[in-house]
């Protein structure tokens, strides 16, 4: 085993007239011959090197443009990375024919092995006067790259520096390219079965078998066949049009190269296209992630700021309808239960509806941009040190939205543990619901901070979810995250109609929810306030009052009283109840004066525990329909449980910061 | 007699220049935007007297650390594009494009959140509103943005080159 510890197998592998032999030659200082592979009858050829007190053996593999079953060379190039598993692949790429070679890298990222390239024939393309940024290229590709002018032996020793260097690094992380979601669908799914049978796992890559499948790889359907899961993976590959898919996946593949190779490289000559030009900026190393976080701030001041006037049309509407009930309807109580409970309640959730319409329809328009999954992208190297993986960014900012599609989302991510973080941290992802509590305090008490403010919220809930990511990494969920599936398509003018459908989905869910779930929550919550009979109308000694005593002493510290207690555990419904329920159990009396108003002139609200409940509410735990989808997306209530738990210690500690915390600072 | 190349270097230069006094105006606008609204924050009343008032008044700018952070990210995103330029690397031409697309998007916000106040003001006759006029949302993000936007219909063409 000792023995072991210094001996390094690497393969080279590459497009036929890289240099590969001559690389070959330069390495092991043997004088093969430099021509191409002839096949399979010729032997196996490798070489060794001692380097640094390593043993390098290096194997020289037939050129190939990919690593399809088009031809024997493919075949027993892709076998050899597969089965005799070197400890790493230097891809010898021709830096004056970057394109055409990129597309075997894209392959060999997928068989999951290290890989290093060699940009061989430095020389041709600096005379031509192509210019290639390295630094771009190992961050876009996630791979370790060393120029090289094999003929000159040239960057040889700089190369095995980087050997050994990979060879040590556990950290290793890959880009791979995406198919996007109809495609991964069908890649996940075969997945899956294949993941049943033990002999196929241990020793293939199951996305990369996945994907060969869906290309109608003979040789690979060969050995499918042979095994345990034959009939279902069958099943599946009829279900599709195969060529279909293999046009598509070849298409992407390219699509994705042909977004990369400007970003890395600038030929001579050659001009740059406003999709080019727009990438280079906004996946700047350092500019990428302030121009994605101001651009959501631009998005969240919009959904603030411009929706005002609607709001307070809607508001004009409701002022009228409540005072025709109070002064028409008989008899009283029935007067009192449409006003102050269903008109109260419904329509302190109803006014927010301007802000959930623009809110998705500037994220539709993010996302029809291209935008979003460049975002995901430039998110990627932040989120693999925190522990998370990339593609886990994309539920997150569909949280945005609503939790549920949100965590079942994370479906897409074939890790089990990265699928697990997922889950458990999109819940912290502000969600629509959430919005119009913000509104109303923020609006109330920030006056012209509110959109700053409501950023502030979303900017919080994504940083409890990454530092949550982070801690689950170190405790409870160890390992590191999965190669990362990037896909990058080209940008393009966002389509108003699918904006606007997209915003007209989302906003008509809300509207219903407030029909159904909130109208009956808010007509639970005023029967509550009511009774027992007799009792005024909100007061401490109806039920209402009664069961917001029994939680005000664990939410106190916090700054909650009574009220906003109930408010809270209704909430856990579904958290546009919060604002329903403080909407009648704060709106009683005067039905002219505004929600806003009536919480203004409130001693027990201030400024800062409105903060307090803002944080709180943000946090404490996610709502029931977001609960059972958990139960449903992990099969655990263990986990379900822990979420619960977890939420409402979190949402507590962070409430009783910012409350005691601000009351010792003066507030 | 002017070759092609010169002709060339000539729109490269103004573009330098372009980037470099909107990548100045940029981030000193939002040095003072951000400074002020830290100095606000920190004395906990608005600022109604002095220096920092005038050049305020006389300039449109608001007292908001967040909006003045972004102005000095646009302005860096431009001034980035120059820095390329001026050491011969074309492609920093992106920045400008790039720099004067957001500049474009941000003035756009906010005179969609002017929209938004004139709808209060006129329409709804807000009380909040009484003595507003369209010139209180007059701020750097719509001045500087007008002045990209002329920056931009100047050379959309040489934007819009297509690869051949
Ligand atoms: N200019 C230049 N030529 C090279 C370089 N590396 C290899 N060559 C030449 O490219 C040709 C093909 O090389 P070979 O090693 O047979 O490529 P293989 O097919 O990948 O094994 C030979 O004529 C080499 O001399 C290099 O870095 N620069
Ligand atoms: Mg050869």
């Amino acid at each position: 085993m000792l023995e072991d510890n210094n001996k390094i197998k690497v393969a080279l592998a590459g497009n036929p007239n890289v240099g590969k032999t001559t690389l070959f030659n330069a390495i092991t200082g043997s004088k093969q011959h430099v021509g191409n592979w002839p096949g399979v009858t010729v032997e196996k050829k490798s070489g060794f090197t001692k380097y640094k007190g390593y043993d390098i053996e290096i194997v020289d593999l037939p050129g190939t443009y990919s690593l399809t079953a088009y031809s024997m060379d493919e075949i027993v190039s892709r076998n050899f990375i597969i089965e005799e598993k070197p400890d790493m692949v230097i891809q010898i790429v021709d830096a004056s024919n970057l394109e055409r070679n990129l597309y075997l890298t894209t392959q060999l990222m997928e068989l999951e092995t290290k890989i290093i390239l060699a940009l061989n024939m430095c020389d041709l393309a600096t005379e031509r006067g192509d210019k290639i940024y390295l630094n771009k290229m190992e961050e876009m590709l996630a791979t370790p790259i060393v120029k090289t002018v094999a003929s000159q032996e040239k960057g040889i020793n700089h190369l095995l520096d980087k050997v050994i260097e990979e060879r040590n690094n556990d950290q290793h992380h890959g880009h791979e390219i995406g198919y996007g979601d109809e495609i991964e669908e069908k890649i996940f799914e075969i997945e899956k079965i294949l993941a049943n049978d033990t002999e196929i796992t241990e020793k293939y890559p199951l996305r990369w078998m996945s994907i060969r499948l869906l290309e109608g790889d003979e040789n690979i359907k060969d050995k499918v066949n042979k095994s345990s899961v034959a009939s279902k993976i069958n099943d599946v590959l009829d279900s599709i049009d195969q060529e279909e898919y293999e046009a598509d996946i070849a298409d992407k593949r390219y699509s994705t190269i042909n977004i990369i190779f400007p970003q890395i490289c600038t030929r001579a000559n050659q001009v740059l296209t406003k999709s080019d030009m727009i990438d280079r900026v906004l996946t700047n190393k350092y500019l990428g992630i302030p121009i994605f976080l101001s651009l959501m701030w631009g998005a969240f001041e919009l959904t603030f700021a411009f929706a005002t006037p609607f709001m307070d049309m809607i508001e004009i509407a409701f002022t009228w309808l409540a005072g025709m009930v109070s002064t028409n309807l008989q008899p009283a109580w029935l007067a009192s239960l449409v006003g102050d409970g269903i008109i109260a309640g419904v329509g302190s959730v109803l006014i927010f509806v301007p802000n959930i319409f623009i809110l998705f329809f500037l994220l539709s328009l993010l996302e029809g941009s291209g935008y979003l999954a460049r975002a995901a992208f430039i998110m990627d190297r932040l989120m693999y040190k925190i522990g998370m993986h990339g593609k886990s960014f994309i539920p997150m900012l569909m949280g945005f939205g609503c939790n549920v599609p949100a965590i079942m989302a994370a479906r897409s991510i074939e890790d089990d543990r990265d699928r697990l973080i997922t889950i458990l941290v999109v819940p912290f992802v502000s969600c629509g619901a959430r919005l119009p509590i913000y509104i109303l305090f923020a609006g109330t008490f920030f006056g012209r901070q509110a959109g700053t403010v409501i950023f502030a919220m979303y900017v919080l809930g994504i940083l409890v979810a990454v530092a949550s990511a982070k801690l689950f990494r170190l405790t409870v969920i160890k390992g590191k995250p999965a190669p990362f599936i990037m896909e990058l398509p080209p940008y393009r003018v966002p389509k108003l109609k699918s904006a606007l459908i997209h915003m007209w989905d989302n906003g008509a869910m809300y509207i219903k929810k407030a029909g159904t779930i909130i109208l009956l929550g808010v007509t639970i919550i005023w029967i509550l306030a009511s009774f027992p009979w007799g009792v005024e109308y909100g007061s401490e000694s109806s039920y209402v009052g009664i069961i917001g005593h029994l939680f005000e002493p664990f939410l106190r510290p916090l700054g909650f009283d009574w009220r906003i207690s109930v408010a809270l555990v209704f909430g856990f419904v579904a958290k546009e109840i919060v604002v329903g329920s403080i909407g009648v159990l704060f709106g009683v009396g005067d039905n002219q004066e505004a929600l806003s108003q009536s919480l203004l002139a409130d001693p027990g609200i201030t400024p800062l525990n409105s903060m307090s409940l803002m944080v709180f509410s943000l946090l404490y735990m996610p709502c029931v329909a977001a609960m059972s989808v958990i139960k449903k997306e992990t099969g655990s209530w263990k986990w379900t449980i822990f979420a619960i738990l977890y939420g409402v210690a979190v949402a507590w500690i962070m409430a009783f910061v910012v409350y005691q915390g601000g009351k010792l600072l003066g507030y | 007699m002017v070759t092609k190349g010169e002709n060339m270097k000539m729109k490269a230069h103004s573009k330098m220049l372009l980037a470099f006094l909107l990548g100045c105006s940029y981030i000193i606008a939002g040095t003072i935007q951000s400074s002020t609204g830290i100095i606000r924050i920190l004395s906990g009343k608005p600022i109604t007297s002095g220096l920092p008032h005038i050049i305020t008044e006389a300039l449109y700018i608001p007292h908001d650390i967040l909006s003045g952070l972004i102005l000095i990210l646009l302005g860096t995103v431009f001034i980035y594009g120059f820095m390329e330029l001026c050491q011969g690397i074309e492609e920093g031409i992106a920045y400008v494009y790039v720099g004067t697309l957001l500049a474009m998007i941000f003035a756009g916000i906010y005179l969609l959140v002017t929209t938004g106040n004139i709808l209060e003001a006129y329409l709804l006759k807000n009380e909040d509103f009484i003595g507003w006029t369209p010139l209180d949302d007059l701020r750097p993000e719509i001045y500087l943005g007008f002045v990209s936007l002329i920056a931009y219909a100047k050379w959309k063409k040489q934007f819009d080159v297509k690869n051949e």
